[in-house]
């Protein structure tokens, strides 16, 4: 439930930072969430991919389609790809790669000073 | 092990981090790129909001001031003053194409590799700018505008508004493009204006032989020359009529020095760092009537100029209004004021000359230094400039660039038989001017008298000159500063070493022009300005086809309309195929008429020589007449690129004659002996040649996907940097030599029709393209289907402030902090 909480802290900061400050600050809120709201690995991994996923998923698609998919058409076209739609996935699957790594990192630094580390499970 | 998991852990977040902020050969970084926040997303335009907020403070601004932008977001500035119209025209123009503008004077300047990387072509791109010497005839333009306190504020109240602009964003606002390819814009400057004027005078004056003739002359003679390039014009009509009381011009013929014509030892062998020409493929269309011919009984007047087709558009549509101004029309992003349209008196429209005004002589240095070169049997010093051309990426690359009197040596160290030769470049382009003046003075012109004095000021790239008035006047004039040339002077290269500079031009007063003529209409495309009657010696590349078309039409025409105008525009007539089917199919063998083929031959014999999209005998002709033509000039013409696009690709140093001249040589039986096609055992004839290039023809028909003209020519609109993703193609009529000049690459970039009904002009236009240069934009490519489909769009330059406050316009206040 926590680990939740923390997904979605990760959400919502992500969202309100980067508004204002660099892209990669994603990294940093991801880090920080983590090693306050994580207490497994795998809660940093699957919560740090899909809390940043989702995020910019939905910024890709809410961006394009205010602009009427003018632009992510072209792009597509640019980056050669099949399809417009696989664009916004791969934007996501990107942002969640490095919500992954950044908050797992997180989790290892958070557990540091326990005497045995936690089994990855 | 805890720490080391999240030293492992860490550091491959760092890794990630790097990777997606990092360039890797030319490819944008994928996490700057690809995230949402500040990547590509941020640039898609919603179509319903404009581009800029509502209220902007400037502290540059001397008073406030509004813009009104209209639904295909068309800016009408309504400024205070003279200073504030041109900061926001600027700053309204950087707003929407600040990419576009920077990179044509990158371009112009030889700053290509500085951008794109090292490549070759970039390299020998900048090389040769520099060698041709833009950059040098920009700064003789600028030393002339600073020296003018009037052109010197123009240019400098339009390059604060830019800069203003340019200030405003931060690094990750810079346009799309600059995300792309990774740079970042620079100040903008009254010298990069100039150098876009070199950039169109580039584009305008390309057209000249000089080398190419040469070597056909050492190789061939001048007979042969005269016969097959002949330029006799006499058939045509030229644009200016000869006045019935003769020319005024006194010329006093005996004052000019004879032309000695290159050594026939000579033949230049090693053309490898000739750049490739600039096609011929460029042009335009312009015509009034006077009320005699209307419907109306006031002038109606065109303009349509054909020049590459490309995104961004070279045109951007404005209107521009003070107090004591007000004008509607396009210009080139990054010039000041209005290039073709019209205000609430005059209207006027260019087309290009096509003269000469760029001549090659050839320089003999004293020694390997280079530091003198031979001048009147003595040693004169030469002046040398270096370029370092920065190349992304890499350690720069230098070149030494002699200037002569005549100009810089373009052309250095080319082997022929005689040895190496070293070339200097002459251009009109290169003298002092200041063209932007013209277009200030005409922007408030309100009769013929201030259209003159407008033109005075205007010398590169020459233009025809369209003009019509609500008091009903109509006039043509071909306007530039030509210098005086004896017969075939600037035909071909020169002798530098006896021959001076230009120092005498054609008078103001002689050059060609029509005012109210008895036949009630002007009109140029491209044709010769004057016929053989005229004093001076006219050398150019010139059309054939177009102006006949026009011509035509315009003297029947009775009681026109608007809707008139437009057939005119979109007319599709073939005139080349008109006059030469016929006799070609007269030649080709019955049995390639028949059985299988028959359907061919009796789609060309009953064609109505209309170059329509859906024509498919419009197709069979192009590839006939240009097989024919590679087949026929095979000594000159590259034969595995097809030919008639853009155009034919000549071999490195030679030229073929143009499609008319080779007409009326077949028309005329001339024969040559080019006409045998190289490397066969057989002595081919012109019968011979029309038969292969049947079968040629025919044999490309079961290749390509579509027999239909419009689909097989496929027009491309290209972007400026040659993304494919952000270039259009388009099935449509027409073609290069037709009036409706919409070709491959190339067409009309802005048709604009005015009507002077009641003495109030009312105009309408299109350009193939839209205002924005973001290819995240909406407005990037709107007006593309409405250009293609033939539809115009009113154009509105009500002086009533108020009438653009009604809603329907998105209003940005500037005011002053």
């Amino acid at each position: 439930m926590k680990a939740l909480f923390g997904g979605i802290l990760i959400f919502i900061f992500g969202w309100i930072l980067q508004m204002f400050l660099p892209w990669w600050t994603i990294a940093i809120v991801c880090f920080l969430i983590a090693i306050a709201f994580f207490e497994k690995a795998k809660y940093a991994i699957l919560l740090g991919f899909f809390s940043v996923f989702a995020l910019w998923l939905l910024l890709a698609f809410y961006k394009s389609y205010q602009n009427d998919f003018i632009l992510l058409e072209r792009m597509s076209a640019l980056l050669g790809l099949s399809s417009k739609w696989l664009l916004p996935f791969l934007s996501a699957f990107i942002g969640g790669l490095l919500g992954a790594l950044s908050s797992l990192s997180g989790y290892y630094l958070q557990n540091i000073n326990e005497k045995k580390a936690r089994k990855f499970s | 092990m805890n720490i080391l998991r999240f030293i492992l852990t860490f550091l491959l977040t760092i890794c990630l981090l790097v990777v997606l902020n990092l360039r890797i050969s030319d490819k944008p970084a994928f996490g700057s790129l690809l995230n949402p926040s500040t990547g590509f997303y941020q640039f898609g335009e919603n179509p319903s909001e404009l581009h800029l907020p509502e209220n902007i403070v400037l502290s540059e601004l001397e008073d406030e001031a509004s813009v009104y932008f209209d639904e295909r977001r068309i800016p009408h500035i309504f400024a205070k003053n003279e200073h504030d119209l041109y900061f926001l025209q600027g700053y309204v123009v950087a707003s929407l194409r600040l990419w576009q503008m920077e990179f044509q004077v990158l371009a112009a300047e030889g700053r290509i590799a500085e951008i794109l990387g090292n490549e070759e072509k970039f390299i020998a791109f900048d090389k040769n700018q520099r060698r041709m010497g833009l950059s040098y005839g920009a700064k003789n333009k600028l030393d002339l505008i600073n020296s003018d306190p009037f052109s010197k504020n123009l240019l400098e109240s339009y390059t604060a508004g830019v800069n203003a602009y340019i200030s405003s964003l931060s690094s990750t606002d810079y346009p799309l493009e600059y995300q792309l390819i990774g740079y970042q814009p620079e100040e903008w400057s009254a010298y990069k204006t100039t150098l876009l004027l070199m950039n169109m005078s580039n584009v305008l004056t390309s057209t000249e032989y000089d080398i190419e003739n040469s070597n056909f002359l050492s190789l061939y003679g001048k007979e042969l020359f005269d016969s097959l390039y002949n330029d006799d014009n006499s058939k045509l009509e030229p644009i200016v009529e000869s006045p019935a009381e003769g020319w005024k011009a006194a010329l006093n013929r005996d004052s000019l020095e004879i032309i000695t014509l290159p050594n026939p030892a000579n033949t230049l062998l090693e053309l490898s760092t000739l750049q490739d020409k600039p096609d011929v493929q460029i042009g335009s269309n312009n015509w009034a009537v006077s009320g005699e011919k209307t419907a109306s009984g006031f002038p109606l007047l065109a303009n349509d100029p054909h020049l590459k087709l490309s995104f961004p558009s070279v045109w951007i549509e404005m209107h521009l209004n003070t107090p004591d101004l007000n004008t509607y029309g396009v210009v080139f992003p990054g010039a000041p004021g209005i290039v073709i349209g019209f205000n609430d008196y005059i209207g006027w429209g260019v087309t290009n000359a096509g003269r000469d005004v760029k001549d090659w002589y050839e320089i003999e240095f004293k020694d390997e230094q280079k530091d003198f070169y031979k001048w009147e049997g003595a040693w004169r010093a030469c002046t040398k400039e270096i370029e370092e051309i920065k190349i992304k990426g890499m350690p720069s690359v230098f070149d030494t660039v002699i200037y002569t009197h005549l100009g810089p040596v373009c052309l250095e160290n080319f082997e022929t038989q005689a040895g190496t030769k070293n070339f200097a470049l002459q251009w009109m382009a290169h003298q002092a001017s200041e063209e932007y003046k013209t277009f200030y003075l005409l922007n408030r012109a309100k009769n013929f008298d201030d259209y003159i004095a407008a033109l005075r000021y205007y010398s590169c790239p020459a233009q025809n000159f369209v003009f019509a008035c609500v008091n009903g006047d109509i006039a043509i004039r071909q306007q530039g500063k030509f210098p005086i040339l004896e017969k075939d002077e600037g035909k071909f290269y020169m002798d530098g070493s006896s021959h001076e500079a230009w120092t005498e031009y054609i008078p103001f007063e002689d050059i060609p022009m029509m005012y109210n003529p008895s036949r009630n209409f002007v009109s140029s495309a491209n044709q010769i300005v004057a016929d053989s009657s005229y004093p001076y010696y006219l050398n150019g590349v010139f059309e054939y086809y177009r102006n006949r078309v026009i011509n035509e039409e315009l003297r029947k025409l009775q009681k026109a309309t608007v809707e008139d105008f437009k057939n005119l525009q979109f007319n599709n007539y073939n005139l080349m195929a008109a006059e030469n089917l016929d006799l070609m199919l007269a030649y080709v063998n019955p049995d390639l008429k028949e059985g299988e083929h028959a359907e061919v031959y009796e789609s060309l014999k009953s064609w109505d020589f209309l170059n329509e999209a859906n024509s498919l005998a419009a197709t069979y002709f192009q590839l006939f007449s240009e097989s024919y033509y590679t087949l026929l000039w095979d000594e000159f013409v590259e034969a595995e690129v097809p030919g008639g696009w853009d155009p034919y690709k000549w071999k490195k140093g030679w030229k073929a004659p143009g499609e008319y001249q080779t007409f009326q040589l077949l028309q005329d039986s001339v024969q040559h002996i080019f006409i045998d096609i190289q490397g066969t055992e057989e002595i081919e004839t012109n019968g011979d040649l029309l038969n292969l290039a049947y079968q040629e023809m025919l044999s490309k028909l079961t290749k390509i996907e579509s027999q239909e003209w419009g689909k097989y020519k496929n027009t491309l609109i290209e972007h400026l940097a040659m993304i494919p993703a952000f270039s259009t193609n388009l099935d449509l009529g027409g073609n290069y030599k037709i009036v409706n000049a919409t070709g491959k690459f190339h067409g009309p970039s802005w048709r604009m029709i005015l009507d002077f009904d009641g003495g109030k002009i009312k105009g309408i236009g299109v350009y193939p393209g839209g205002q924005s240069g973001n290819p995240g934009s909406k407005y990037y490519d709107n007006m593309v289907q409405e250009w293609a489909t033939g539809d115009y769009h009113e154009l509105l330059y009500s002086t009533d402030e108020a009438s653009y406050q009604d809603g329907n316009f998105y209003q940005v206040n500037f005011k002053k902090r």
